[in-house]
């Protein structure tokens, strides 16, 4: 299938998790990938791995200087990006007791100065083409926060916040800029794998994290890939300002746990 | 947009005119078997003609979505002619006429809720019905920028459409672990051919402003949603509500 033929993307956080799935998917539906991740180890692989219209860049998605420089290699090997997709995130779950001023900064640091610098970027760039449309990986804590996602949670809502406003401003201004969010629940990223594999009991573990979604079952990467490509795809090409859930169910339930019901 | 469809049995409610047309003839050329449901003989004969020759089989089908036995009717014998039943998009749907609360009359209110509500509800128990014998099964609900936003003066439109979304994620949980998956598209202002046939110029620029893009939607826009949540590709989503609006409910 060629649902991307001709179009730029660039991901962050591509190296790995989501945003390696969706690099992956993007290569096969017919774009040119930029990888965009602080592992350059991990992601020059990735990218070595996918052919020539997969390069990867080297990017901090915290400091402006790195998006700057990744926007200008990303601009000379591939042009203009038509798709952002920002997938770089990280997590400590404490609740609000135990979690640090550290903690909330470096939350807020990367998902929400992230995604802040990120469209910045992607808009300037976009404007150089006929539009775009930019992907804001989320979550299901940031609409229905557990207790111990203060700072996830709280700097997700944040990214949440950029993601509409950035939809409302380029729908004013007539950029032809979409920009939506992505709220996966539990997915079987490699993160989550070790972490179960970890447990005393990880078949017991499993079973809680399929559970607390309808379909009782916990996401492939490819099935979160596939709703990314919709919404980056013209396919969705009057979608914007919306938070998709990819969540089985969780955030049409009562209660996360089913507790509530 | 290119999604497995091929020979698979799909119901369209409204199907001969506006959005419900549209999503017959992306599943027809995607090479759907689609049923096509409406009110009228006439209007089902016409879509059907129109759309016989792309690669998807038609069968046209009247019903009135308010009745029961109509609707049972209706899934029977798309089951009865195709065997099974793949997906459903119940689009039927009727509008109100624009009055504050205090003007309003009961027959109105019984008229718009028998087709956006309680039609919605007939289709989806006899739809579920044969899906839970299948194990299996895809259903998209119409619903409307209209079951996020509200419209002075359209509170019987709203409250129907309000409804549909309750009604999908309520049924979205309940049948999460029986194979079939239970969404709702909310389509802003679209313009069909009715619309912008019938509406004045001054009006569509109104319509188009609501929407942070500044434009109407396109019908197949509606359709290329309805398609993405009835195929294979959302097989995480169900009890999704998906506004394809332009931005409108999320100002």
């Amino acid at each position: 299938m060629s649902r991307l033929a001709n179009k730029v993307a660039l991901v962050t956080g591509g190296a790995d998790g989501i945003g390696a799935g969706i690099v992956r998917l993007f290569i096969e539906e017919g774009a040119q990938v930029i990888v965009a991740d602080i592992n350059r180890d991990k992601g020059e692989t990735l990218a070595g791995s996918l052919g020539n219209n997969c390069h990867f860049v080297s990017l901090d998605v915290t400091e402006p200087d790195s998006w700057r420089a990744a926007m200008v290699i990303a601009e000379e090997v591939f042009g203009p990006l038509d798709i952002l997709v920002q997938s770089a995130g990280w997590s400590r779950p404490a609740s609000i007791e135990d979690a640090t001023l550290d903690d909330w900064r470096e939350h807020m640091k990367v998902h929400g100065e992230g995604a802040f610098l990120g469209c910045q970027a992607a808009i300037a760039s976009m404007k150089k083409k006929a539009g775009g449309s930019i992907v804001n990986i989320s979550t299901v804590e940031s609409i229905r926060p557990g207790p111990l996602f203060t700072c996830y949670g709280a700097a997700k809502a944040a990214q949440d916040a950029v993601t509409k406003t950035v939809a409302l401003h380029c729908g004013e201004m007539g950029y032809n800029i979409r920009c939506n969010s992505l709220h996966p629940a539990a997915t079987y990223t490699p993160l989550l794998q070790q972490y179960l594999q970890n447990a005393p009991d990880p078949d017991a573990l499993e079973k809680v994290y399929a559970g607390m979604q309808p379909l009782n079952r916990i996401a492939s990467v490819g099935e979160v890939a596939n709703a990314a490509l919709f919404l980056a795809s013209d396919d969705s090409s009057f979608v914007t300002g919306h938070q998709m859930y990819v969540d089985g169910g969780v955030l049409a339930k009562p209660y996360p746990s089913g507790q509530g019901a | 947009m290119s999604l497995e469809f091929t020979g698979k049995v799909v119901l369209i409610t409204g199907a001969a005119s506006g959005l419900g047309y549209a999503c017959a003839e992306a599943f027809c050329k995607q090479g759907a078997w689609v049923a096509i449901a409406d009110i009228s003989r006439k209007v089902v004969d016409e879509a059907v003609a129109r759309l016989s020759d792309l690669p998807g089989e038609v069968l046209g089908l009247v019903c009135n979505v308010a009745e029961a036995d109509q609707v049972e009717s209706m899934v029977a014998e798309v089951v009865r002619t195709w065997g099974r039943l793949d997906v459903a998009v119940n689009n039927a749907g009727i509008s109100s006429p624009l009055n504050p609360v205090a003007n309003t009359e009961e027959s109105d209110f019984d008229r718009v809720m028998s087709v956006n509500l309680k039609g919605v509800w007939l289709c989806m128990r006899a739809e579920l019905r044969q899906m839970e014998k299948q194990g299996s099964g895809s259903i998209v609900n119409m619903a409307s920028a209209l079951s996020l936003r509200v419209f002075a003066g359209g509170s019987f439109y709203v409250a129907s459409k309000f409804a549909v979304a309750g009604l999908t994620r309520t049924a979205a949980v309940e049948y999460a672990e029986s194979g079939i998956r239970i969404n709702a598209v909310c389509p802003g202002n679209v313009a069909t051919p009715l619309v912008v046939s019938t509406v004045s110029s001054e009006m569509l620029d109104q319509l188009a402003n609501v929407h942070a893009m500044k434009r109407l939607g396109k019908p197949e826009e509606i359709a290329n949603a309805v398609m993405w949540l009835a195929s294979e590709q959302a097989s995480f989503n169900t009890g999704t509500i998906l506004p394809v609006d332009g931005g409108w409910s999320a100002q």
